[in-house]
């Protein structure tokens, strides 16, 4: 059976939501075979085996801490010498993003960023991607080396499927070359505990025009309003790419020119309202 | 920097399934402006600087360039070749850092993302290529004494990050809003150097480019079917309570 390598993003071995998404996408493509780096592993193990990892290799080195995206890379190249996969997937977060380009010049294959739904395909994995503001779909593959996808929130359910998941030590080296970037300092951004806006599947952002969240009649919604969250983070600065968004009364809903660079993929669904 | 279709203008794919580069006007990419700026505030803290911009693509790029010079750049150096046409990323980070190599820097400033493309991924691709830290989305950046440092406002933190030159860094949308070029600045752009080079120039074979070079293949593409008419809510004071119970008709809830 093909293998499928899945990079885990993971907060100290809690388990982000898009990775077990990209476990779905990698049933239909192999045995999904985990890598977890840092610490956790522990934690996530059960959880990356519940929802169809065979294996878990995982990692812990203080230098995924100390320095930036490089020793990653090392770690992931050395699974992929380890596993040698079908295919590697990796979540679209900014970090995924680079991790997959650098192992891509590394192992000399085709890269396809922000998919929103992979199939298998006689040769080899089909990816969709969105494009233009959503105006596009395209459908492409890698056609040199072993695929390396890095997939958006969203692109397909979380579903259970218990599998081994064996928890396995990989052996990683770091380069010297990849400690060129310190971390002189970091500071995690606070946990409002809500979905994060990339992951959410519906993003309400009402905004000033409905008078507060009493004349929403939402129970239990955000009490600053999701709108408030998007303008925080800078809408630019975040890839939103729920199934739905509703701007109802927002003063500044997402504008066209702003909205392309960074939410390519946001569907405005037919009954979704915009400004 | 990238020129890009304007996001406003009608996008769309070529019979090739690459995009359609000839019947929509292009312009510097909106984020590019943001990498000339910080580049330019990096030049004018130090004694000795000089800006150097550069970029891949057909004649028309020129006009990127040209943009970048008038908001004050020293210098532009344009790949040019009839083989580049459907290059993919990896290839076009390929010839920009042969090109890199070819004429010297101690520091490549870039965008975080081209607003067409949107992968985001060139900075890293860069680094790889070079073998040089990537300090990259950066909301702030500051060099001295041969180090960059910056603020990366990353996915889950925000990270103070340091490297020894050469680097290259990738700054965001959040670094700070980019000058407009004066009139002086557009005149004297005129004058500037503008190199051109082809791809035997920064040692690339044809082969290794273009869509026959591309380690990645479009099989389809296809356009949103148009909008079907939505449901409207009047807001008469009640608009919101009418919408939650929309969303909640439709089991979004």
């Amino acid at each position: 059976m093909t293998e499928v390598l899945v990079y885990v993003d993971h907060a100290g071995g809690a388990v982000r939501k898009p990775t077990l998404e990209l476990l779905t996408l990698a049933r239909r493509i192999g045995e999904p075979v985990a890598v977890h780096l840092g610490p956790g592993a522990e934690t996530a193990a059960p959880v990356l085996a519940e929802h169809g990892a065979v294996k878990v290799l995982a990692a812990d080195a203080g230098e995924f801490a100390d320095y930036v995206i490089a020793p990653k890379v090392d770690a992931l190249q050395a699974a992929y010498v380890a596993v040698s996969p079908a295919a590697v997937l990796v979540p679209s977060s900014a970090e995924g993003k680079e991790i997959a380009a650098r192992l891509a010049v590394r192992i000399g294959s085709g890269l396809i960023t922000d998919a929103v739904d992979l199939e298998p395909g006689a040769e080899g994995p089909i990816a969709t991607q969105s494009v233009f503001a959503a105006a596009f779909t395209t459908r492409s593959r890698v056609t040199h080396g072993t695929p390396v996808i890095t997939v958006k929130p969203n692109a397909a359910p979380v579903e259970p499927a218990p599998a081994a998941g064996i928890l396995e030590p990989l052996a990683v080296t770091i380069a010297e070359a990849s400690k060129g970037t310190k971390v002189l300092s970091r500071t995690p951004r606070e946990s409002t505990g809500r979905p994060e806006l990339t992951e959410a599947a519906l993003v309400v952002a009402g905004g000033r025009g409905v008078g507060g969240t009493e004349h929403f009649g939402l129970g239990g919604a955000d009490d600053r309003g999701d709108g408030a969250r998007v303008r925080d983070q800078g809408v630019r600065a975040n890839a939103i790419c729920p199934g739905f968004i509703d701007t109802a009364c927002l003063s500044a809903p997402v504008p066209n020119s702003r909205r392309s660079p960074a939410c390519p993929s946001t569907r405005w669904p037919p009954w979704g309202r915009d400004g | 920097m990238k020129y890009v279709p304007d996001a406003t203008g009608d996008r769309h794919f070529a019979q090739d399934l690459t995009v359609d580069r000839g019947d929509v006007d292009g312009l510097l990419s909106e984020l590019d402006e943001y990498a000339v700026e910080q580049a330019l505030q990096i030049a004018e803290a130090a004694d000795d600087a000089e800006i150097t911009v550069l970029t891949v693509g057909p004649t028309d790029t020129r006009d990127a360039l040209r943009k970048a010079l008038s908001m004050g750049a020293d210098q532009a150096v344009h790949v040019e070749d009839d083989a580049l046409h459907g290059t993919d990323a990896l290839g076009t980070s390929l010839v920009l850092a042969k090109a890199l190599e070819q004429v010297g820097f101690d520091l490549v400033v870039c965008g975080m993302a081209s607003t067409d493309g949107t992968m985001g991924v060139l900075p890293a691709l860069l680094a790889e290529h070079l073998g040089v830290p990537q300090v990259t989305l950066l909301s702030e950046v500051s060099v001295a004494d041969g180090v960059v440092t910056g603020r990366r406002d990353g996915d889950a933190a925000t990270e103070q990050l340091q490297a020894q030159l050469p680097a290259v860094v990738s700054v965001t949308d959040q670094s700070g809003e980019a000058r407009y070029p004066s009139f002086k600045g557009i005149m004297a752009a005129k004058k500037k150097p503008v190199t051109s080079l082809n791809l035997s120039d920064v040692g690339i074979a044809a082969h290794q480019v273009g869509l026959a070079g591309a380690w990645t293949k479009v099989e389809s593409v296809a356009e949103r079917p148009a909008r079907t008419a939505g449901t409207i809510v009047t807001d008469e004071g009640e608009g919101g309570r009418q919408l939650a119970a929309f969303l909640a008709g439709q089991k979004f809830l």
